[in-house]
């Protein structure tokens, strides 16, 4: 008999229906969107924020003294490629780039040089302009300064002399980066391994730490244990910048979250007050033929379960598919759902439902059939 | 009269009539500040993104030094206002404790006079702020030193370092330690004029480098200037986009070069631009549902009325007539509620953007209109089709209930 009232109540009036259900449907999406945008965002800014560079480098550990205008000055320490290939694959880790310095003789000049692999170096410093190549061959990419100092041009010989050996190369490509690379040579890992006699040591690994589950410092710590003979520096310039700008954009989105949270249930209360309200004769009706206060209270908490759920689960849907398409348009990867968000959805939907027809109910009940009837 | 129906009728309704006006409040103050917040949001996570430190590096132009005396100019050039901060640098690499180390001329804080205005504070603390120190640097005579060499050399805070610089010996005592992850580790930081002294080289820098709110990049901003008419190049010497920037840089800086710092500055302008993209997308989505949400409660509002549509209909109104009544009626209702929700939302942006970034937003004027135009669609378009639907009854099947 309930069940029956419950469905003709809810499939004869199908505006009322289709008004209740859009009305929640729009709130729990608007829940769903900004809450699932923002639990993703510290990951999705921390990503967008690589594009400033590495923010930790792991030098070996007697290696006090820095580089300094492209000339080193006492690089005395080593670490071993191998070790360093011990925490590829770290899931904190989004790029790194092995890196080896030291300086070999250009015509009779010292110039500094360093050995790196170029996808990785591409990838880690995207500010990077390189006109021409990546070198193949034991070819060369030469520092803009290198290009004017020694007055060379692209496809150009230039003959590098280490200690023991010399290479005959080719100006593969001219760099312009703002730092200490547009006065230095860049050559391929083994090459400059080889050059620098030098086989199997890299100078200085620069890592991109995603810093959304660790702090860049305590990665710093943890990757110094792994790589024998090292010590990890933080580059202070992108990760305290980056810290500061984790918090105050996740702040932002919360605040977002948080404004839209209470005006969507506001307004799905509002929908739902305002068609139960129309329902007064109803419940007259229902009254003078001999319905409990209790039988109606729950006939109309039932269609508020209903409405609850069923926009609740349309709004988590869409929802989730449009903070999908916010992900991709905006930083080009999917977002996850987080658990949270669908009772969170569900939840909000049906507690502001039943609170919502709750209170015209009780209002309803406490009159007097015979004058709700009438219309006063 | 349709005045006189429509305000005798809310006083009938009070309660139906408060709650369409708290549904169009609602939408719109969510509107409101969320437009607020799309207008600012450039400006203030530029700002925040300044804490990269400087964005423009100024070098030597044929000689080999920059004229100190220069640098106040930066403060009188169009976009003044846009230098957030600018620190010079004289490098030199001196002899200390039989080591060559390089030992580097600046400012942490330091007054620039500026004709005809009060001194503007500056230096290293707004181009470098990341620089952590330990200790202080205040003294006018001390020294900081960079932590590797610190290290290296067992210098610490209440030390005294020699530095021999072609034959110019000067002792100082060190205040702080220094650790910037960068190459600042293995130098000396020293205060600008006692380097130039130590060197021989008064009014003298080598490099200057220079922080500025910029308008990210865009098509505009990427024309050769050279081609420009008159007028588009004054529109875009008039923004303050980073080529026009260094442009009026160049004029007062005669002695050097100014270059955007590419590290910066791309991923500032990359960053900048997805962050509005999204504000602008959830903005979008938010318009979408809550105009829906807004216009189910219109229509719910309408709904309950189709007696009241009977029997104007019975009375003999004609469907203009009745049409009218119900689309000014809630076209006052969402103006109303839409002006209120501009000012609730503003002031919400504003308590947003002070709790976030530490500074109020300027309320744009373009919001009211825009607020007060969505309202007034979303009330029409809300109301139109359970009007419609009403109107096409026959009189006596609604007043039936049917």
């Amino acid at each position: 008999m309930f069940w029956r009232i419950l469905r003709k109540s809810l499939t004869t009036r199908k505006n009322h229906f289709a008004v209740a259900v859009i009305a929640v449907t729009m709130g729990a999406l608007l829940v769903a969107a900004t809450c699932t945008i923002s639990l993703n965002i510290k990951d999705k800014i921390s990503r967008e924020l690589r594009a400033y560079g590495p923010n930790l480098s792991i030098l070996p550990i007697t290696d006090a003294i820095g580089r300094e205008n492209g000339a080193v000055f006492a690089s005395k320490g080593y670490l071993m490629q191998q070790d360093a290939n011990s925490i590829i694959g770290d899931p904190d880790i989004l790029h790194m780039s092995l890196v080896l310095e030291g300086s070999i003789n250009v015509n009779n000049q010292m110039v500094s040089v360093k050995g790196v692999k170029f996808e990785d170096a591409k990838q880690i410093h995207p500010w990077w302009k390189l006109t021409g190549g990546i070198p193949e061959n034991n070819n060369v990419v030469i520092g803009q300064e290198i290009a004017k100092k020694f007055n060379l041009s692209l496809n150009q010989p230039i003959v590098l002399s280490g200690n023991k050996t010399t290479l005959d190369a080719k100006v593969a490509g001219i760099i312009e980066t703002g730092g200490d690379e547009d006065s230095q040579i860049l050559l391929d890992l083994d090459t400059a391994q080889n050059l620098l006699g030098a086989i199997g040591k890299v100078s200085r690994i620069d890592i991109s730490v995603l810093s959304t589950n660790v702090a860049v410092e305590n990665k710093g710590l943890e990757l110094e244990k792994k790589v024998p003979g090292s010590r990890a520096k933080v580059v202070q310039q992108v990760a305290h910048a980056e810290k500061q700008l984790l918090g105050k954009i996740q702040a932002l989105m919360y605040f977002v979250t948080l404004g839209v949270l209470v005006v969507s249930l506001l307004s799905i209360a509002g929908t739902m007050t305002t068609t139960v309200l129309q329902r007064r004769k109803e419940i007259g009706t229902m009254k003078a033929i001999g319905a409990s206060n209790k039988e109606i209270a729950k006939l109309f908490l039932a269609e508020a379960t209903v409405f609850g759920v069923i926009g609740g689960l349309l709004g988590l849907l869409l929802g989730y598919g449009l903070a999908q398409v916010i992900g991709i348009t905006v930083f080009s990867t999917s977002v996850v759902l987080p658990i949270i968000v669908v009772p969170l959805t569900i939840g909000c939907a049906c507690i502001v439902t039943w609170i919502a027809s709750s209170k015209p109910v009780l209002q309803a009940v406490s009159v007097e059939p015979a004058i709700t009837l009438r219309g006063e | 009269m349709i005045f006189r129906m429509i305000f005798k009728g809310w006083r009938f309704r009070v309660k139906r009539v408060a709650l369409a006006l708290i549904a169009f409040f609602l939408g719109a103050s969510l509107i409101a500040s969320l437009l607020g917040l799309y207008l600012n949001v450039n400006d203030k996570v530029g700002l925040e993104l300044r804490s990269y430190g400087a964005n423009i590096k100024v070098q030597p132009k044929g000689g080999e030094f920059i004229d100190e005396s220069q640098l106040g100019k930066l403060k009188e050039i169009f976009w003044r206002h846009n230098i957030l901060g600018f620190s010079p640098y004289l490098k030199i690499v001196a002899n200390v404790n039989d080591q060559p180390v390089v030992v580097i001329g600046t400012w942490r804080n330091h007054e620039v006079k500026i004709p005809n205005e009060a001194g503007f504070v500056t230096g290293t603390e707004s181009v470098a702020p990341w620089w952590n120190i330990q200790g202080s640097w205040s003294q006018e005579q001390g020294v900081i030193i960079g932590s590797d060499l610190s290290k290296q050399q067992g210098l610490g805070i209440g030390s005294n370092v020699l530095i021999d610089y072609n034959g110019n010996k000067v002792s100082l005592p060190v205040t702080g330690i220094l650790s910037s992850g960068g190459a600042e580790d293995s130098q000396i930081i020293a205060p600008l004029q006692l380097v130039q002294n130590l060197a021989n080289l008064p009014g003298k820098v080598t490099e200057v480098r220079i922080s500025a709110l910029t308008k990210p990049e865009d098509d505009f901003a990427r024309k050769d200037p050279n081609t420009m008419s008159a007028k588009e190049y004054e529109t875009w010497y008039c923004s303050p986009y980073m080529a026009s920037i260094v442009l009026q840089v160049n004029e007062v800086i005669k002695s050097g070069e100014a270059k955007p710092i590419d590290q910066v500055v791309k991923a500032e302008d990359a960053f900048l631009s997805k962050v509005s993209l999204m504000i602008l997308l959830v903005l979008i989505v938010t318009f979408i549902a809550s105009g829906l949400s807004v216009m189910t409660t219109a229509s719910a509002n309408v709904l309950e009325r189709r007696t009241e549509i009977g029997i104007l209909k019975g009375l003999g109104a004609d469907d203009k007539q009745i049409a009218s009544v119900f689309l000014l009626e809630f076209i006052l209702l969402s103006l109303l509620g839409g002006f209120f929700g501009y000012i609730a939302g503003i002031w919400l942006t504003k308590l947003l953007s002070i709790a976030v970034f530490g500074s109020p937003m300027a309320p744009g004027l373009i919001i009211l209109p825009v607020t007060l135009g969505i309202s007034a669609f979303v009330a029409i378009a809300g109301c139109i089709i359970p009007v419609i639907q009403a109107i096409n009854v026959e009189p006596a099947r609604v007043l039936h209930g049917e």
